[in-house]
Formats: structure tokens, sequence, C-alpha cells
């Protein structure tokens, strides 16, 4: 399949890597579930609050693909070492040919199970609920298993995603995704990597680098966090190419 | 979802799940974190061996015990004490520090083949 064999961003120039994180950052264009393009990890740090803004864009020669956004802002408070809730107070979505639009709310949780490096892997578990303010849209409840599993300055995590919609008229299905995130440490600044993403039901995969990392607020208890990545879509039906960002602001 | 993707998650799950064996007695050591600097600022630890560090903050500013050479970040309230799962690591020096106090809070994890001690605090590095 075509996309496949395209080399990843070609022709994408720094200047507009920046004016498309702006524009995502911005809030002023989206479309799709930013959660799409997430690799959740199990841990919960006890009495750390978070600030989040996260979105993707996707950039593509055909009409049903180019300029597809989403962005969201969220909050969250770890109140227990296993539990840490998240709303997200804003959710705008942008699908080509269309303008931007708010398109809802939601609530999820982190259950982390197992201690960082107790066992082989650590367990944890995400169930969110969605409420969209979209006309004849349903509410949604995600849920899924998520894994991590660390090796030196290797860090591993696998997500798996079920989605359904509830409520009087929902759809009898389950929608699935699965996402994984390997990084290597270089330094706490500095995490490079690649992200993998599948969603079945879209017949859409994806892969691509991505580098993470945080810097300490000095004189604070705050830590500033970062991702940024280019996902290849690796066969037709996914997008050519899609930018992610995320910011957070962690504190005390 | 198709039932092939439901079957095969559903095979994935239990494959993980099922290597979260109990991890059993393990060897425990013991930091205190107390005028923003680690006590002792160095553990002699067993190579090829998950073990914990038990974390206490005698300080009334919170720490958080980071490392990126073992991969953890772990915050610890004042007066509080938190266990720190890891491992198993080869030999080597792995650095650790306090992200809050990066400047004062720092630590070293000697890893080493001999079994170093289970529980042990080890004199700080320098002593």
């Amino acid at each position: 399949m075509s996309q496949g064999t395209h080399s990843i961003a070609p022709g994408v120039r720094p200047h507009q890597t920046l004016a498309l994180c702006a524009l995502l950052l911005a809030g002023a264009c989206t479309a799709a579930h930013a959660d799409d393009f997430i690799v959740y990890s199990p841990h919960v740090n006890q009495g750390q609050s978070e600030i989040e803004l996260r979105g993707f864009y996707t950039g593509d020669g055909r009409p049903g693909l180019d300029g597809r956004a989403a962005s969201e802002l969220s909050f969250s408070h770890a109140f227990t070492g296993w539990w840490k809730p998240e709303i997200y107070v804003l959710e705008y979505e942008k699908n080509p040919g269309e303008s931007e639009g708010l398109v809802g709310y939601e609530f999820e949780n982190t259950f982390q199970f197992t201690q960082p490096g107790q066992y082989w892997v650590d367990v944890g578990f995400l169930a969110s609920l969605e409420l969209p303010n979209t006309k004849g849209e349903q509410d949604k409840l995600e849920f899924g298993p998520l894994f991590e599993r660390t090796f030196g300055r290797f860090d591993h995590r696998l997500n798996l995603i079920w989605e359904k919609e509830i409520g009087p008229g929902a759809s009898r299905h389950y929608e699935f995704r699965y996402s994984y995130a390997g990084t290597y440490a270089v330094s706490a600044a500095f995490q490079p990597g690649i992200e993998f993403y599948g969603r079945p039901d879209d017949h859409a995969y994806q892969i691509g680098p991505i580098v993470h990392g945080e810097w300490h607020v000095p004189d604070t208890t705050s830590n500033v966090e970062y991702r940024v990545g280019l996902l290849q879509g690796i066969n037709a039906d996914a997008p050519r190419r899609t930018w992610v960002v995320q910011f957070e602001y962690e504190f005390l | 979802m198709n039932r092939n993707n439901l079957l095969g998650s559903l095979v994935l799950l239990g494959v993980l799940s099922g290597a979260t064996a109990q991890a059993g007695d393990i060897p425990e050591y013991k930091l205190v974190v107390q005028n923003q600097r680690f006590l002792p600022s160095s553990l002699r630890v067993p190579a090829n061996t998950r073990f914990k560090v038990l974390v206490t903050n005698r300080d009334s500013t919170p720490s958080e015990f980071e490392s990126s050479d073992f991969n953890r970040e772990k915050i610890v309230l004042p007066g509080s004490t938190v266990t720190v799962f890891i491992g198993p690591l080869g030999k080597g020096r792995y650095k650790f520090f306090d992200d809050f106090h990066p400047h004062t809070g720092n630590g070293v994890l000697i890893v080493e083949n001999s079994r170093g001690g289970s529980g042990q605090e080890m004199p700080e590095a320098g002593e």
C-alpha cells in the first residue's frame, strides 16, 4: 500500500512544525479523538496534580484525511497512590472541510494495580466516561488495561482500550484500539522512542518517532513535561502523517 | 470489534497478567531524606536481583525520588515513607536524585555481584 512506503514527513521544515504545534495548542484546529494518540502509564504518583494540553494534526494529500485535528485540556489529581481521576474540561475536534468545535467533556480514571517494578510488568486500568455535547452523539465508556515495563533506561508501555456507547439507542459494538510506546531515557529531559497505534475498526495503523521529557521548575515542586511525535501511516486507510503534541504542568 | 480482535486481546491480556507472579521476599534497603539530602548517599545492592528501597522523608518539604538510570519516579511527602521497587540491574553505578532538590539530593546505587547485604544500610560515599 502506498502510504507505508513514504519517508517520514518529506519536505516538512522546522518552522512548519512549530506552526502546527502552535495551532494545536491554541485549540484552533482539531478532529477525531486526541485520546487516540496517547499511551497511558499505569503509574499514579500520590499527591501530584497535572494540567495537560495535548492534540494532533494530520497531514495527507487525500481530502478525507487531510487536516483532521483534535486538542483537549485536562486537570488531574492523584488522591491516593492507586487512583488518579482526570477531568477533560475542553475537547475540540475538527474534521476535514469542517470548522472546529467543542465536542464534549470526559471524566477519566487511572487505577494503579501494582507498584512500579514490583512484578515483571506493572499493571493498571483505565476507565473513562465521555460526555459529548453534539446532538445525536452517544455517551461513551472507555476502559482497558494499561501495562508498563522498564529495563534500566528502557521503558515500554502497552494499552488495550475498548470503547462502548451507552444510553438509549447505544450501539452494541465495542470499538477496540491498542497502542505501544518504547522509549530510552537519555536524561530526564530527553527520552526519545517510538509509538505505535492500531485502530482495527478504522483499519488504521500508525508508527513513528516521538520524544518526551521533563524539566524541574527551579525552587518549586513542579515539573514541566513535553511530548512531540510524528506518526506515519503504515496502511492505506491511515493518515500519512500525524503530528502529536503534548504539554503538561505537574505540581504538588 | 470483530471476534478475532477480542480473542487476540484477551489472550494477550492473560499472558501479560499471568506474568505478574508474586515477587516474594526481596532484599530491602532504607534511605532517609534529611536536609534535602539522601542518607546514605550510596547503597550497595546485588546485581540481577529485584530489591526494594524504603525512602523516608524527614524534611518538612516534599521530595521526589527519581532516576533516569533505572526509570523510577516517586513523590515522598513530608513525614512519609514510600517503597520503590528496583531491578534487576546489571553490575554498575546507577544515579538517583531528588527532583525537587537536584542540587543537594543526589545518590548512587552501586550494583555488584556480591549479595550486598539484605536490608543493610551502607556508609555514605566518601566516609
